[in-house]
């Protein structure tokens, strides 16, 4: 089984929700954890395992080969990113910040003058807890390419060999988020029923369906907010609800403790895989 | 001028309702404007409250590539020319495809069919929004559609939309919810800012991810300040303090955990107006900033 568990709004209890979920899983099946949450990977934190790297996750940029470079302008022209500023005469400039990193200026330099530069942009780790592995992206402060570092994660990942895939996604409907759910056969949302979380989920709903991924819902801090007002959203929106989580202060800061505690935890992994 | 940034690292530590409740504090004797830069989940306006909205502009991105549905009979193994991996066999159509949300535009797909078969086109990213909210002062917030990459670049716009409209209206402090995370949204919501604010709250996650974050306002060299929500008088909250005591980074104070804060979100309405108990709290937290500007 490949499940994401996802969210609109951040800080509802995603990674929270896939440990729990993963760690009752492993018990009975060979089950992997992968925390594509790259800005913010918590997963290890709450069932306190110690990660190792195994990788550094880098991205291309251009270096001139002023060897080679007979400073025809090709490149600039190829980039659309401008990041290649380029005065007839002279040899190209690169502008880093602007570089995605495509390779396009290295492909069509028509006197192989381009050498690859390599910057890090992340890191993939890896930690072990009896038979639960967890797998995490973590990308660097302040880069744009967090979805480099998830999409390196997941490539590795798929060399894994398990019974149970848990993807815990970052907050949001962006690219990071996306690049993490693509591949899943469900995804779990995890909604907050307070104003923002009902607001949030919507957009996370819409783009499961997007991605044509059967999408349930999971209520946490149900006790909080209009807990009936997810449950008619759900219903008219054709979503199975797996169930529901009480707030408990315990929670506020989990630990491996609470989370092996908790009963409701081993019965939603549960109904999971029947 | 001045802008304060209200930053977390860790998402769902309170952000929006601090933002929400320091703006209605600091309205009371300043002329002020909010931002929100969370385009991803803006909810913001979702707690002040929209009472009109005054503007709305398209923000348009990058290109996409498109192949054409006319062309059906493309080299399959070119699937392999996409440095994204964007392009796919469509098993259905029997025909090549390309997966928008993968797309970056970067075009090297157009050298390797013909002409006719791919188009790059720029593509919509999503709105920027002004509006007046229930308590007068105006909000500018973005939108983005599902699945976009470039949360910068409308961070960025929204940026100098707040301060277009700051300048010509005379607003004295424009005070702005950060998106979360420690990646490039947030690093373009800090920039040219003149106050950082960190929300921690009493969690190993936080802790960890607020670090991140304050390592973003030393960068810029912003003053810095910072608050504990959620307080809970654990065994971390004291790690957390005992951290910013060591960086000098100054404690603005606390916001006791409660339940309180639950009816606030659900109703939307900022925590400073359902409890006397947290408005002088924030007229505190008011002075101590107003001091510094």
């Amino acid at each position: 089984m490949k499940l994401a568990v996802t969210s609109g709004k951040g800080g509802v209890g995603k990674s929270l929700i896939a440990s729990a979920i993963a760690l009752n899983l492993s018990k009975k099946y060979k089950t992997i954890l992968f925390d594509a949450d790259a800005e913010c990977p918590n997963d290890h934190l709450i069932l306190e395992i110690k990660m190792r790297k195994i990788l550094d996750v880098y991205k291309f940029y251009p270096i001139i080969d002023k060897r080679k470079c007979r400073k025809c302008g090709v490149c600039a022209k190829t980039c659309k990113f401008n990041a290649i500023f380029f005065v007839p005469g002279e040899y190209p400039k690169i502008i880093k910040e602007n570089c995605i990193g495509c390779g396009a200026c290295k492909l069509f330099c028509p006197f192989n003058a381009i050498k690859e530069g390599k910057e890090k942009v992340g890191e993939i780790l890896e930690g072990d807890l009896k038979k639960l592995k967890v797998l995490s992206a973590r990308a660097k402060v302040g880069i744009e390419e967090t979805s480099l570092v998830i999409k390196k994660g997941k490539s590795i990942l798929q060399t894994k060999k398990a019974d149970v895939y848990i993807t815990d996604t970052e907050a949001g409907t962006h690219c990071p988020t996306i690049n993490a759910l693509m591949g899943n056969e469900k995804a779990l949302i995890v909604v907050e029923p307070t104003k923002f979380g009902i607001h949030d989920f919507l957009k996370i709903l819409k783009l499961t369906r997007e991605l044509k991924i059967e999408a349930l819902a999971l209520i946490n801090k149900s006790d909080i907010g209009n807990k009936r007002k997810v449950y008619e959203l759900c219903r008219k929106k054709k979503v199975e609800i797996i169930g529901e989580i009480p707030f408990m202060k315990e929670l506020i800061n989990p630990t491996r403790k609470s989370v092996k505690r908790i009963k409701i935890f081993r019965e939603i992994a549960e109904r999971l895989i029947p | 001028m001045k802008e304060i940034v209200v930053i977390s690292g860790k998402g769902g530590v309170g952000k929006t309702n601090f933002v929400a409740s320091l703006a209605l504090i600091s309205s009371r004797e300043k002329r002020i404007i909010v931002s929100d830069c969370d385009v991803d989940t803006p909810n913001l306006h979702l707690i002040l409250g929209l009472k009109k909205i005054l503007e709305s502009e398209k923000v348009w991105g990058r290109e996409k590539a498109e192949i054409s549905k006319k062309c059906k009979n493309l080299d399959r193994s070119k699937v392999k020319v996409c440095p994204f991996g964007a392009i796919y066999w469509d098993e259905k159509e029997k025909r090549l495809k390309i997966n928008k949300y993968l797309c970056e535009g970067c075009g090297i797909c157009t050298h390797f069919f013909p002409k006719k078969c791919i188009t790059l086109r720029k593509s919509l990213i999503g709105k920027r929004i002004v509006g007046e909210t229930r308590y007068g002062f105006k909000i500018v917030y973005g939108d983005l559609k599902i699945g976009e990459s470039e949360s910068g670049k409308i961070v960025s716009e929204i940026k100098l939309k707040t301060k277009e409209i700051a300048e010509k209206e005379n607003d004295e402090i424009i005070i702005t919810d950060s998106a979360s995370g420690i990646g490039c949204p947030v690093i373009a919501s800090l920039r040219n800012s003149d106050i950082a604010i960190v929300i921690f709250e009493p969690t190993k996650m936080s802790f960890e991810y607020g670090k991140r974050a304050l390592e973003i306002a030393k960068f810029f060299e912003i003053k810095t300040f910072s608050i504990i929500n959620k307080s809970l008088g654990n065994k971390i909250e004291k790690k957390i303090e005992n951290f910013l005591r060591k960086n000098k980074i100054e404690l603005l104070g606390k916001i006791p955990f409660d339940t309180k804060f639950f009816e606030s979100t659900t109703k939307g309405i900022p925590i400073v107006l359902l409890d006397k108990g947290f408005e002088e709290l924030f007229i505190e937290f008011w002075k101590k900033i107003k001091f510094e500007l």
